[in-house]
């Protein structure tokens, strides 16, 4: 009998975790990239090098939160033929399960007047 | 990563400590990110693309440690692994000391001057090492049951190999009875050498057991993190030898050559190497029988 695994069992996300399955959440991505658009996103607060970001593409992939899209040449940089990584539903459930926690600890911050501006309209 | 100098042998040494399993799989891919990575770092200045260097090779030997120590998860405590861990820590190094160290029958005294018996008596030397033999078979029957990616052939012949091996040094050991004789029996003699030979031939063939079993090891990673202590023994026992072929060779009295630094750091290293061979064993559970305690795998 397989038990099927349930996002919030994968919970909490580690951060290098959680925003490679943000990267990949909109589009496929190889690992420059993904380092890349991290970078840009966190306005370079969060900088994955490779062995941090290969470390946890490995375990996503083992616990089926990402996969291996193709391996295809980026018309942005040289003709290297690079792997391409994408993530799964579970991937985008677990990001989302995260994502909602993450926010549930904010409002609680916010209630305690920790965390001003969050959750205003 | 483009990268001469000592940077660049940093990383391929860094590049080095990564797991087999997870280089062959993301080697590549880590080499050509790094690359990606100096490239853009050196279009702002050299300051920034050593920085990158730098940090890229310190990242690298942190995911070493953390591979290694996830590779590593299915190493636990178990009581059977306990048993023979102890045996085979105690086994091989009470057998040599018992040839090599003044050390060890001061012990010896002791124990016989509280426990009460008499450790000058002739049946005390082949006793030890009988005992240091049934030992050094347990270890060693447990080192090769933990060979599950091996062959069955190969295992069933180190299984043969580490329960003749032992059985001869322990005969060989049995032998030394031959002292109670008197000198000018000529049983004495032989005994004597069909003792030598059987303790020569056996401790070769633990040797050998040592060495197909310590690279089968290593190469599957049978005992974790602890796969390289079957080689080590090795490495002690050969040390210790060729120690001693140097003392014999020299031509310092024996007496001042075994209490000498040398023998006691060559002496020393086999129950080391011995003791963290007993861990390997006592943290890896066997393939079948024991009951394993899987970790869920976590991201984190």
């Amino acid at each position: 009998m397989t038990v099927e695994t349930q996002p919030k069992d994968l919970l909490p996300l580690t951060e290098p975790v959680f925003h490679i399955l943000l990267s990949l959440a909109d589009e496929e991505r190889h690992g420059y990239g993904i380092m890349r658009e991290v970078r840009e996103r966190t306005e370079g607060s969060i900088v994955l090098a490779p062995g941090t970001l290969y470390g946890a593409i490995k375990r996503l992939r083992t616990l089926g939160l990402i996969e291996e899209a193709a391996t295809r040449v980026d018309p942005e940089l040289d003709d290297e033929r690079r792997k391409y990584y994408r993530i799964t539903g579970l991937g985008e459930r677990v990001a989302a399960a995260e994502a909602a926690r993450v926010a549930a600890l904010a409002r609680q911050a916010a209630l305690k007047r920790l965390l001003t501006g969050w959750g205003e309209a | 990563m483009s990268t001469p100098g000592v940077e660049g042998r940093l990383f391929g040494a860094a590049m080095l400590m990564l797991p087999g399993e997870f280089r062959s799989e993301y080697g590549e891919e880590i080499r050509v990110l790094a690359r990606d990575t100096v490239r853009e770092a050196q279009s702002q200045g050299t300051a920034s693309a050593r920085s990158a260097r730098t940090r890229i090779v310190v990242d690298l030997l942190l995911a070493a440690m953390r591979e290694h120590a996830r590779k590593e998860s299915v190493m636990h405590f178990n009581l059977a692994g306990l048993g023979a861990g102890i045996a085979a820590a105690i086994g091989l190094p009470m057998i040599v000391a018992s040839y090599s160290s003044y050390g060890f029958w001061g012990l010896v005294r002791q124990t016989g001057a509280v426990v009460g018996f008499d450790s000058t008596d002739v049946a005390v030397h082949p006793t030890i090492v009988l005992v240091g033999a049934l030992l050094t078979a347990i270890g060693l029957l447990a080192l090769v049951h933990r060979l599950s990616a091996a062959a069955a052939a190969t295992v069933s012949r180190l299984r043969i190999a580490a329960a003749v091996g032992s059985a001869m040094v322990g005969l060989g050991g049995v032998s030394m009875l031959s002292y109670a004789l008197p000198t000018v029996s000529p049983w004495r003699g032989a005994f004597d050498l069909v003792g030598s030979i059987l303790l020569g031939a056996g401790f070769l063939a633990i040797l050998g057991v040592l060495i197909v079993a310590g690279v089968i090891a290593v190469r599957t990673r049978a005992l974790g993190a602890l796969s390289f202590t079957p080689l080590a023994v090795v490495g002690s026992l050969v040390l210790l030898l060729g120690v001693s072929l140097l003392g014999f060779a020299s031509g310092v009295p024996m007496e001042v050559f075994l209490r000498g630094p040398a023998m006691a750091i060559a002496v020393w290293l086999v129950p080391v190497t011995s003791v963290l061979l007993g861990a390997g064993l006592a943290l890896t559970p066997a393939p079948s029988g024991a009951r394993t305690r899987q970790r869920e795998p976590h991201p984190a």
